[in-house]
C-alpha cells in the first residue's frame, strides 16, 4: 500500500504499534524482563500488529528510525516520536535503520528481541558478523533488522529545523520526567536539576513553548502518564507566558507542572493502568497520589521549590480547597497550583485514554465551564484566552469545505489564523493562493468560518459561535507564542 | 531434545546464547546422522529421509514453534469508550462565558500558606523519613523550633500560620481554641521525642 493510499485507520493502527513499542521500551528500562508490565506491553505490540494486519497495513510492518523520529513508509510518526528517546537511543547505539515486524510475532519472541535491543552486553549483537546467529540463538524470526548504511539519514549530520529542535526539547522533557519517576519508584534521590534544566531549555528563543505545544496537540500523540505531564507543563508555561511571567517564574511553573504526578510512581501499576472501573480500595490508593507526591518531594528537602510540592499535592483541589486529598489544616491552593489544575484537567479531557475518546479543545472548554467552582475562574479565562477556542495545531474544515490547520491566534477567541491544506470542497489550492486566512475576516468573496473540527476518529460540527469579548489578556497569548514575531507570523508547524 | 531447550534467559549475553545454540544444533545434527554407515549409501532413500528430518529439526530450532497465546489476557474490548457529550447550545454560548477577568501575574499568591500547610500535613501523615524532611524544612523556612518544648513549638507554628494565612486569602478561618489544639497536635509531631525529653529535663 503506497503512502498516499494509507487510510486514516491504517495510519492509526501503525501509530498504535509504534506507541506500544515505545511503551515496551520504557517498561523494559524500568522493570525486570519478566515483569507483568513488560509482558503486557510486549503483548500490546503484538496485538497492535495483528490489528494493523487486519485493517490492511502491509506486513511486515517496517518502522524506520533516525536520531529524532520514528517513520513508517517515510512518513514521520510524530506522536510516537515524542517519547521515543529510549527506543531511538537503543536503535542508534546498534546502528539500526529499520525494524520489520511480521505477523505471527509473539510477546515472548518480542521480549527476547528486546534482550538483544536493550541489554548493554548485547550492544554488538546486531553487527553484521553476529546478527543472524544472535537472532537464531534468541529465537527471533519475526523481527528483521536493517542496519544503517553510511548514506542513511540517521547517520548524516543535517541542519535541524525549528520543528526538530522542538521535538528534541519535548523528548528531553519526557526523559527528565521518566528518569524522575524511575528514581521515585526506587526510593532514590530525584534528579530535580535535570528536570529544571529540561524546562529551561524548552524556554529558549527557538524552542518557545507554542511550537512544543503545537507538537503535543496532534491527535496521534502518546497517551501515557509521562506524556500527560509534559503536556501539562507546556500548557502551564504557555499560559504563564501569556500573562508576562518572568523566566524564573516560568521555570518554576514548568517544573511544578512537569512533576505534579510524581506521586503516581508510588501507586501500584496494576491500579494506575487498570483499564476498567476502579474498586473503592483501588480508588483510595489512587487518590493518595497527590499526598505521596508531595511527600516524595519533601523528602528531597533543600532541593525542592515550594511551588513544586504544592502542585503535587493540590492539583486535584478546587480553588476553595475542596476535592482531594484533604490536608490536616483547611487550606487553599496557591496560584501556581490553581493554574496547573486547569491545565491538568484540560489535558485529561483532550487526551485519548483506553476508556474514553478525546474531546476537542473547544468541547473541553465547554465542559470545564459547566461547574465554575471547580476552577479558579481567572486562570480558566486566561487559559482559554491563551490557547484560543481553536488552539494552534487544530485541524479544521471551513464553511466552504476547505481543510486547514490553525497556525496562530489573533486575539479574538473564535477567529484563528488558518493555513489551508486544500481549497474549497477539498480541491487543490491554486498556485497563487496565499495559503493562509483569518477566520471571520473577509477573504476573496466570502467570510470563512470554522464548520467542523477534525481529530483522527471524529468530526465535530461547530455551530455559529456567539462573538467573544475581544479583550485580550494583559499580554496577548499569540504575542507570547510568536516570541515577538507578531500576530501575522505563523510559527513553524511539525510536518503534517 | 526439544527445540526450545536452549532458549537464553534474560541474563544471557548474546555471545553465550549463540554458543549454546550452535552446540544444540550440532548435537541435533550428530544425533540425526548417527546411522549405520550403510545408510549413507547415496542410493539409500533413508539417508535423504533422515537428512530431511534433520533439516526440519534445525528449521524448528531456527524458527521456534509458536508459543501458546496469552488467552486470558484482558483485551479491553469489553470496555466502553466514553465520550462526554457537549451540546450545540453549550458550544454556541461558550465565547460569551470567557470573561475579561484574567489571572494576576502573581504566581506566588498563597504559596507560603500552601507550603506551610503541606509541611504540617507531612509531619502528621508521612513516614519517619518524610517527617524528618518536613521538620527540617519547617525549621529552616518557618523558624519552627524542632528542639524545643511542645508549647514553644506550638506557639511558633501558630505564629507562622497566622503570618502566612491570616489575611483574607488564607483559607477558612479557625477559631483560636481550635487553632491552639491543632498547633499543639502538630507540635507533638514536629518536636522529636529525644528533643522533647531533653527540653523536659532542662
Amino acid at each position: 500500500m503506497s503512502v498516499g493510499a494509507l487510510e486514516p485507520r491504517c495510519r492509526g493502527a501503525v501509530a498504535d504499534v509504534a506507541h506500544a513499542l515505545v511503551q515496551a521500551t520504557f517498561n523494559r528500562a524500568l522493570h525486570p524482563s519478566n515483569s507483568p508490565f513488560v509482558t503486557e506491553s510486549m503483548q500490546d505490540v503484538v496485538d497492535g500488529l495483528s490489528n494493523a494486519a487486519a485493517v490492511g497495513v502491509e506486513m511486515p510492518l517496517r518502522l524506520q528510525f533516525d536520531e529524532l523520529r520514528v517513520y513508517h513508509e517515510g512518513r514521520s510518526l510524530d506522536g510516537p516520536s515524542l517519547q521515543a528517546s529510549e527506543l531511538l537511543a537503543r536503535c542508534a547505539e546498534r546502528s539500526i535503520a529499520m525494524l520489520a515486524f511480521d505477523d505471527g510475532l509473539t510477546a515472548g519472541e518480542l521480549n527476547r528481541f528486546f534482550d538483544l535491543l536493550t541489554r548493554p552486553e548485547n550492544a554488538e549483537a546486531f553487527q553484521r558478523s553476529h546478527r543472524a546467529a544472535a537472532m537464531c540463538a534468541f529465537g527471533v524470526s519475526h523481527v528483521k533488522v536493517t542496519l544503517r548504511e553510511p548514506a542513511d539519514p540517521g547517520d548524516r549530520s543535517r541542519a535541524l529545523t525549528d520543528a526538530d529542535h522542538a521535538l528534541q526539547r519535548y523528548q528531553d522533557l519526557a526523559v527528565a520526567l521518566q528518569d524522575n519517576h524511575a528514581l521515585a519508584l526506587g526510593d532514590h534521590e530525584l534528579a530535580l536539576d535535570a528536570a529544571a534544566a529540561a524546562i529551561e531549555s524548552a524556554l529558549g528563543p527557538l524552542e518557545e513553548p507554542s511550537l512544543l505545544l503545537a507538537l503535543s496537540m496532534q491527535d496521534d500523540v502518546d497517551r501515557f502518564t509521562i506524556g500527560h505531564s509534559v503536556r501539562v507543563a507546556l500548557l502551564a508555561m504557555q499560559t504563564a507566558r501569556g500573562i508576562g511571567a518572568s523566566s524564573d517564574q516560568l521555570v518554576r511553573v514548568g517544573a511544578a507542572a512537569l512533576l505534579h504526578d510524581i506521586g503516581k510512581s508510588k501507586v501500584p501499576q496494576e491500579v494506575l493502568f487498570k483499564q476498567g472501573r476502579l474498586t473503592d480500595d483501588e480508588w483510595l490508593l489512587m487518590a493518595e497520589h497527590p499526598r505521596l507526591g508531595a511527600q516524595i518531594l519533601i523528602e528531597q528537602r533543600a532541593q525542592v521549590d515550594p511551588h513544586i510540592i504544592g502542585a503535587a499535592f493540590c492539583h486535584h483541589m478546587g480553588p476553595d480547597g475542596g476535592g482531594y486529598p484533604q490536608a490536616m489544616m483547611p487550606m487553599q491552593p496557591s496560584a501556581t497550583s490553581r493554574l496547573i489544575r486547569v491545565c491538568d484537567v484540560f489535558e485529561a479531557l483532550t487526551a485519548v485514554r483506553p476508556y474514553k475518546r478525546a474531546l476537542t479543545p473547544v468541547e473541553a472548554f465547554a465542559v470545564m465551564h459547566r461547574r465554575p467552582g471547580d476552577f479558579d475562574s481567572r486562570w480558566l479565562n486566561t487559559f482559554v484566552r491563551t490557547l484560543g477556542l481553536f488552539p494552534n495545531g487544530t485541524r479544521v474544515q471551513l464553511n466552504d469545505g476547505s481543510d486547514g490547520v490553525v497556525v496562530a491566534q489573533t486575539g479574538a477567541l473564535e477567529r484563528p489564523r488558518v493555513r489551508l491544506l486544500t481549497g474549497p470542497d477539498g480541491a487543490a489550492l491554486p498556485a497563487d493562493h496565499p495559503g493562509e486566512l483569518v477566520v471571520g475576516e473577509r477573504f476573496e468573496d466570502r467570510v470563512p468560518q470554522v464548520a467542523c473540527v477534525r481529530t483522527s476518529d471524529r468530526e465535530l460540527p461547530v455551530p455559529d459561535l456567539e462573538p467573544s469579548d475581544p479583550a485580550a489578556p494583559a499580554r496577548s497569548a499569540h504575542d507570547a507564542c510568536l516570541g515577538g514575531g507578531g500576530c501575522g507570523q505563523a510559527p513553524s508547524l511539525p510536518p503534517a | 531434545m526439544q527445540p526450545h531447550d536452549h532458549t537464553p534467559d534474560a541474563a544471557t549475553a548474546f555471545r553465550e546464547a549463540i554458543s549454546q545454540w550452535q552446540l544444540a544444533a550440532r548435537t541435533e545434527v550428530k544425533r540425526a546422522s548417527s546411522l549405520p554407515s550403510s545408510m549413507f549409501d547415496a542410493t539409500d532413500a533413508m539417508v535423504e529421509a533422515r537428512l530431511v528430518e534433520t533439516v526440519e529439526v534445525m528449521m524448528r530450532l531456527l524458527q521456534r514453534p509458536g508459543e501458546p497465546e496469552a488467552a486470558d489476557r484482558a483485551s479491553g474490548e469489553h470496555l466502553e469508550r466514553r465520550t462526554e457529550q457537549v451540546s450545540t447550545d453549550e458550544l454556541q454560548a461558550l465565547p460569551g462565558k470567557i470573561l475579561r477577568d484574567v489571572a494576576d501575574a502573581d504566581l506566588d499568591d498563597l504559596v507560603a500558606s500552601e507550603y506551610l500547610n503541606l509541611l504540617i500535613d507531612a509531619c502528621t501523615t508521612g513516614d519517619a523519613a518524610v517527617q524528618r524532611g518536613a521538620r527540617e524544612l519547617l525549621a529552616r523556612d518557618f523558624a519552627v523550633p524542632t528542639t524545643a518544648d511542645l508549647d514553644e513549638a506550638a506557639a511558633a507554628i501558630s505564629r507562622s500560620l497566622q503570618a502566612v494565612g491570616g489575611g483574607d486569602d488564607g483559607g477558612p478561618p479557625l477559631d483560636s481554641r481550635r487553632l491552639a489544639e491543632l498547633c499543639g497536635a502538630i507540635a507533638a509531631t514536629v518536636v522529636t521525642p529525644a528533643d522533647r525529653d531533653g527540653a523536659a529535663q532542662r
